[in-house]
């Protein structure tokens, strides 16, 4: 997990250069920061607060739902930068939630990499730029469920997997969208006739006997460790790093892209619309797009940096799949859209049918 | 002010605390989530202007697909888990209270503090502490799968059998001190002229002993079958999810699915049920208590 030398150099290396920049400019401010748990290194918090003379305050979501909820409920004037992922991101700029960043603050934005440039969900990233990316994908315990197919046939298909307990996510547009994949609609599925059928799906699959819950993609792979569950649905990143901790217990768990297809995504940061240090927010922002500290980032966390700046120091784990799908895995990921209006009212009471049955 | 009678004056500086309070933590909350149950959902999922009966209208369960009993099942399903709940947190409280209420005096203070101790942990902690009571291939669990309750690899949670256990330890409490203080005050000479009368040991219990604990059982129910009915942390991470109740559908519409007005339309219904339980309630507590006023 630690990377002394690293470390100690990328220090030394920033506390050089910080030194005689306009560190004083911010002394004694607090930055609020809204982060995903897992996700952040202390280390580069550490190292921040140190180069500007500042606190940093971080508080954590587990989901986009939770985040969204969060600022609706008057925190888009409480904290400083928040981290959606991108299926999120028009609906709070839409909402008026966030505001629209000033690149003159951001000079580091030329290290982002060509393809997180101009994302169709933020055109000119007006409002976001990519913190890290990653995929979604099915992961079980082969030593409970044996030589299983590379198909989201393990959580919905009862031959595949008659008696041992599987659990889906409790974010309706990533178990649908599963479903759909399933289903051959495809994981970006948004007709109407799609999301029912895969709503249908969820819900055969939930009446299940060996159905055990609504579990969201970090908490399933400590119940996986511990053996409550065999079958689920989690992050590539978070994966390794439960992996990475406790290799033992992660012997015969596996982590795969389904043949049907599954979900690429990108988690953004942003300001919410009257956060309290946007000055600071700008910093912040800026200070993680350096080539060193996306380094950093990604060697603590195992997801992919859209940093291209820091490739060439990222760790060899990084660099192959899963957490750098290959070209051919490449072509069966998708980002899930954005829904609002009729859709997103169609799609919550779907799955609230799903629920309540 | 001066031209105010003595005691008015007096009156109103003794009740302005009070109806401040309410005003404040009842009044204008109740009122807010009143006014959201009627707004519209936006099409990011804020609220928004236009005075709707949509959130009520879907409550019902009309929506896309036509009508659905989704809901319907939700409350059915909250109302019999509180009830269920209920009945057994009564059936161990009570000869609990009355055992201890039996002992020396010294030892009641001990057993008492023994019951409410657990309650000072959060409930989030003591649920996941019966989550690895209840996980596959523990003591438990491998009782459970010899006795046939359940399948080796599923272990007891989550399921509605937790979700009860954890209701149940959850509001012990709740039941135990106010039978408790019946039992402590409990009028001997009514049980011993019973006795002195030849009555039976059921007709004792029946005629001198129930109804002086009428009004404290009365007051457990209370405290007991209300926050069951809307408790979404313990059968949130118990249930699992597999059962919704009500007090989930609510938290959800609030924390994941942004539908506040849907939410706010809930948490309405709750309310009202609420009521209609504590109006059957004080019927049932003066039919069986002969007509005394045993709650409210």
């Amino acid at each position: 997990m630690t990377h002394p030398t690293l470390r100690a150099g990328l220090l030394a290396a920033t506390l050089a250069t910080g030194a005689g920049s306009a560190s004083a400019q911010f002394e004694g401010e607090t930055l609020y920061l809204f982060n995903w748990s897992q996700y952040m290194d202390p280390a580069i918090i550490e190292q921040f607060e140190d180069r500007y003379g500042v606190d940093v305050v971080r508080n954590y979501f587990n989901s986009n739902g939770e985040l969204f909820a969060k600022l609706q409920a008057g925190g888009d004037s409480q904290y400083d930068v928040i981290v959606p992922s991108n299926y999120y991101v028009p609906r709070l700029i839409n909402s008026d939630l966030v505001q629209p960043l000033d690149h003159t603050q951001l000079p580091n934005l030329d290290n982002l990499m060509e393809s997180f440039v101009d994302p169709a969900f933020d055109p000119g990233n007006t409002y976001s730029v990519a913190y890290q990316w990653g995929t979604t994908g099915l992961i079980y315990d082969e030593s409970a469920l044996g030589d299983v197919p590379n198909s989201w046939a393990v959580l919905f298909d009862p031959a595949v997997n008659p008696d041992a307990p599987f659990a889906v996510p409790e974010d309706a547009q990533v178990s649908l969208g599963a479903a759909c994949a399933y289903q051959g609609e495809g994981y970006d599925c948004t007709s109407r006739s799609a999301l029912e059928a895969a709503a249908r799906e969820v819900l055969d699959a939930k009446q299940r006997d060996n159905f055990a819950g609504f579990v969201q993609g970090t908490p399933i792979l400590q119940q996986l460790v511990r053996g409550s569950v065999a079958a689920g649905m989690t992050f590539n990143g978070d994966y390794l790093f439960y992996k990475s901790e406790d290799p033992e217990g992660f012997e015969d768990i596996r982590f795969v892209i389904p043949e049907e297809g599954a979900e690429r995504w990108v988690d953004n940061m942003m300001i919410p619309a009257n956060a309290p240090n946007p000055e600071l927010a700008h910093a912040f922002i800026n200070y993680i797009l350096e080539a060193e500290i996306g380094a950093q980032l990604s060697n603590w966390n195992y997801y992919s940096s859209p940093n291209a700046a820091a490739l060439p120091m990222l760790d060899e784990v990084l660099q192959a799949p899963p957490i750098m799908p290959t070209d051919e895995q490449m072509e069966r990921l998708t980002f899930i859209p954005s829904l609002q209006g009729d859709s997103l009212e169609f799609l919550q009471q779907i799955w609230r049918e799903v629920e309540s049955r | 002010m001066s031209g105010l009678r003595r005691d008015t004056r007096y009156l109103l500086a003794t009740t302005a605390p009070g109806v401040f309070f309410i005003v404040v933590f009842l009044v204008l909350p109740s009122a807010y989530l009143v006014a959201m149950a009627f707004l519209s959902n936006g099409p990011y999922g804020l609220p928004t202007a236009p005075l709707t009966l949509d959130a009520f209208r879907e409550l019902a369960g009309f929506g896309f697909l036509g009508w659905s009993p989704g809901n319907l099942y939700t409350l059915i399903r909250s109302v019999w888990q509180s009830l269920l709940a209920t009945a057994i947190v009564i059936v161990i409280a009570y000869p609990a209270a009355y055992y201890i209420s039996r002992q020396p005096v010294r030892w009641r203070a001990v057993m008492l503090l023994a019951v409410v101790v657990p309650s000072w942990t959060n409930q989030v902690i003591r649920s996941v502490g019966w989550m690895n009571i209840f996980a596959p291939d523990t003591v438990v669990s491998d009782l459970a799968v010899r006795v046939g309750l359940t399948e080796p690899q599923m272990g007891l949670f989550p399921s509605q059998f937790a979700v009860i256990v954890g209701l149940v330890y959850n509001f012990l409490p709740f039941m135990v001190l106010p039978l408790y203080a019946a039992f402590e005050r409990l009028d001997t000479e009514q049980v011993e002229a019973a006795r002195d009368l030849f009555a039976s040991p059921v007709a004792v219990f029946r005629h001198a002993v129930f109804p002086q604990t009428l009004p404290g059982l009365m007051a457990g129910t209370v405290l007991v079958a209300i926050p069951a009915f809307g408790m979404y942390v313990v059968t949130e991470l118990l249930g699992g999810g597999k059962a919704t109740m009500i007090g989930n559908l609510v938290a959800r519409q609030f924390v994941q699915a942004s539908n506040w007005p849907l939410g706010a339309a809930g948490a309405i219904i709750m309310i009202v049920v609420t009521l209609i339980g504590l109006k059957v309630l004080r019927d049932l507590g003066r039919r069986v208590g002969g007509d005394r006023e045993v709650l409210l």
